[in-house]
């Protein structure tokens, strides 16, 4: 139901630290070198951030968490109620 | 392209397992200590008996980088009473513990936890975790001590919580681990423990298990073992699409090293305790939501016109200013802090909260939903402090709430963060983002109860240890983990040195590793273990919810052995992922069974342990104001009675100190 990974094929280099990591194992290596991971049990995910503390190249996005639609917050940005 | 499907998709085909799967294959390991469990607690455990020059192995589920409910991180460190800073002595705050639960904690476990947690804390700072403000960013804040630079939390007063940067804890006992040369055998799914002639209540001499990714089996044989687990969120409630996120009972909280004990004839106790299940993700994720309740303590709440709810002090005074909400009041000893594992908190040493009658304010349209947490009124310090240092570094908040809200524009210096809008009942606890009231009344959440131990954090079973904040009677949370695993790693260590070999029963092995394996000689036609955790959620929900007696407990553990024997023993699994789930499906079921017969022993309804039996509605009648521990033997429950301050009587001192310093071992 929910996509808790989304990675970036761009800037993604298919290291892997991310499925060495996954408390959940909910990661598997892409038979393609190179590529990213697959997430093989999406609806598994912990959302502890394990990978994402893990990646190198996270502040590229090569990783991004994406915590479930009906969890996300409502924000007033800069606007008082 | 991230998804399994896509690959799918784009080549046509499925992609093999990567890993080459050899099921059953034996792999043997000899150690002096095995930890079982390789989070915080198992980390420091091994670290501790490491530390005391005997070989030590730790077995662990995921990887233990990141792994285990404390894995992703913390921002405050309850229990550090010792710190140069307190004004609160270990004496005073076990008793509040003790006092607030009426007898129903480990009360040794507690002293343990308040005599070394700040310790345990200058261990982690050698590691490398931050917890001083070394860098001056809070210079002048009423929560900062300017000689030593710790910061504190919830009572800034008496300074036995402290905030500290711990978004890198858990690499940095990793590496320690790694530097000791402790082995570690990462996705290891723990089957059982070993026991000498293969008999409960005998001496542990390992474990078995089997590996995740090879689905090889491991027969680990040590000379003490300790159990270092999580808890068992998963034993009410399965439903990812509605858990997902939530962070006290994820996928990842099996009830591993409860049931392992629990068939190996350990004893447990307070198990029947349970709670309305809050954070089972019918709120929202952790700290998402506007609310002012732990890590948020203290935040201006405001209603949607502006107007600020007010505080109150415990006894119903109003509290003026930010500061006062920080500060114990007239007639309060000292303020405990949330998140230790305490039930209802006796005034004295309860916190400082939004005015009672908000509830009832919001119902007569005094207060206009929804509501608002205004960072922006705090003091500035307290703001970033909040909403920065703290958000930023405790588990599961650092990427999801901290990293995603900065990015996507929010400023805490203007913006506000939201409150569910709900029923006005929902706004009578100030942690909304949890709030109780979305979850069905039925789903309860253990809590409080686990493995009865002694002063050296032994259980009944020789060569076994406990530690870990929810598996340990007597724990707490994330500090209390490091600081039992620490404790009860120095003492297996202790025992490992002078004890003999153990003796593997190879009737035992075999029998475990046949077991393990028939869900992967099952036709494809069995069941999934998604299937079978969420029918063990519903028995356990509708026969051991919050209101049960005699006949529906014995329904539900008649109907978990039903759901043993049959689907689960007719499961499928097509990979080791799906195996190691689908053990964890067959330890629920042990945890499910040891909890309704903790349940079917207390003949009474209890308002401490929340525990409602209908055929025994009378609430707590004193003869019943005990602890009833349960273990196993020969496959059937014994019970023994023991009073509340068992640790205090024969043969153990009659103080707290006189017996710490007898066992520490320091």
């Amino acid at each position: 139901m929910f996509q808790p990974l989304v990675f970036n094929e761009k800037t993604c280099t298919g290291c892997n630290n991310c499925v060495d990591v996954c408390l959940m194992e909910i990661l598997e290596a892409n038979p393609k070198k190179g590529k990213p991971p697959l997430v093989k049990y999406p609806d598994e995910c912990a959302y502890d951030g394990a990978c994402w503390m893990r990646c190198p190249q996270r502040e590229k996005w090569a990783i991004k968490i994406v915590p479930p639609l009906p969890m996300r917050v409502s924000i007033l940005r800069g606007e008082k109620p | 392209m991230s998804t399994w499907h896509e690959y799918v998709q784009r080549n046509g085909k499925v992609p093999e397992w990567p890993y080459p799967i050899n099921y059953g294959k034996l792999n043997e390991v000899i150690t002096d200590v095995l930890v079982i469990g390789g989070g915080v607690a198992g980390c420091q455990a091994a670290i501790n008996a490491a530390r005391k020059g005997v070989k030590v192995t730790i077995a662990e589920r995921g990887h233990a980088k990141r792994s285990g409910a404390g894995g992703a991180g913390v921002d405050h460190w309850h229990g550090a009473v010792t710190n140069p800073c307190s004004k609160v002595t270990p004496e005073e705050y076990t008793q509040a513990c003790y006092d607030s639960m009426q007898g129903y904690t480990g009360a040794h476990v507690r002293y343990i936890i308040t005599k070394e947690g700040w310790d345990t804390l200058l261990d982690c700072e050698k590691m490398g975790i931050q917890i001083r403000d070394v860098h001056d960013e809070f210079k002048g804040a009423d929560f900062r001590d300017e000689k030593t630079k710790l910061m504190f939390a919830y009572d800034y007063r008496t300074r036995h919580v402290i905030r500290v940067w711990g978004y890198n804890i858990k690499p940095k006992l990793y590496e320690e681990a790694k530097r000791l040369g402790i082995n570690i055998y990462n996705r290891m799914m723990v089957t059982s423990l070993l026991t000498e002639g293969g008999k409960q209540g005998n001496r542990v001499v390992g474990a078995t298990g089997v590996n995740t990714r090879t689905g090889e089996f491991y027969v680990f044989r040590s000379k003490a073992t300790i159990i270092a687990t999580g808890g068992a969120g998963r034993l009410t409630m399965f439903a990812p699409e509605i858990t997902a996120s939530s962070s006290m009972s994820d996928m990842n909280a099996a009830g591993v090293g409860q049931a392992i004990g629990w068939n190996a004839g350990a004893e447990v106790v307070c198990m029947e305790q349970s709670g309305h299940n809050r954070l089972s993700g019918f709120g929202y994720a952790p700290y998402s939501m506007g609310g002012t309740h732990n890590t948020y303590h203290g935040t201006p709440i405001v209603d949607a016109d502006g107007k600020e709810v007010p505080w109150a002090d415990v006894f119903g005074r109003e509290l003026k200013t930010v500061a006062d909400r920080f500060l114990p009041s007239e007639g309060q000893d000292f303020i405990l802090g949330e998140g230790i594992g305490i039930g209802p908190y006796l005034k004295q040493y309860r916190s400082n909260d939004l005015s009672r009658d908000l509830v009832e304010r919001i119902r007569k349209g005094e207060f206009k939903l929804p509501l608002y947490a205004d960072l922006s009124r705090l003091p500035e310090p307290e703001r970033r402090a909040i909403f920065g240092m703290m958000v930023g570094n405790e588990g599961k908040t650092r990427i999801p709430i901290y990293d995603t809200y900065t990015k996507a524009g929010f400023d805490p210096d203007k913006d506000m963060m939201q409150a569910p809008v709900m029923p006005p009942e929902g706004y009578a606890h100030s942690n909304f983002w949890g709030a109780g009231i979305n979850s069905p009344p039925n789903l309860r959440g253990l809590g409080g109860g686990g493995f009865l131990t002694d002063w050296d954090l032994r259980t009944n079973l020789e060569g076994l240890y406990a530690a870990a904040g929810s598996t340990i009677f007597g724990g707490g949370c994330h500090g209390e983990s490091h600081t039992t695993g620490r404790y009860a790693g120095r003492h297996a260590a202790e025992y490992a040195k002078t004890s003999p070999e153990g003796v593997v029963d190879r009737n035992q092995v075999e029998a475990e590793k046949e077991h393990a394996y028939t869900a992967t000689r099952q036709d494809k036609e069995g069941n999934g273990w998604k299937e079978i955790n969420a029918a063990i959620a519903r028995i356990m929900r509708d026969y051991c919810g919050q209101y049960k007696n005699e006949l529906t407990l014995n329904l539900g553990l008649r109907l978990l052995n039903e759901l043993k024997t049959t689907e689960l023993a007719s499961a499928c699994a097509s990979n080791p992922h799906e195996l190691g789930r689908l053990l964890e499906c067959q330890a629920l079921i042990s945890v499910g069974e040891m909890v309704i017969k903790a349940s079917l022993e207390r003949k009474a309804s209890n308002s401490i342990l929340d525990f409602h039996r209908l055929d025994y509605p009378e609430m707590n009648p004193p003869e019943w104001n005990k602890l009833l521990p349960i273990r196993q033997e020969n496959n059937k429950v014994k019970v023994r009675e023991l009073p509340f301050d068992f640790h205090l009587r024969s043969p153990n001192a009659p103080t707290y100190e006189e017996n710490y310093q007898k066992h520490c071992g320091l």
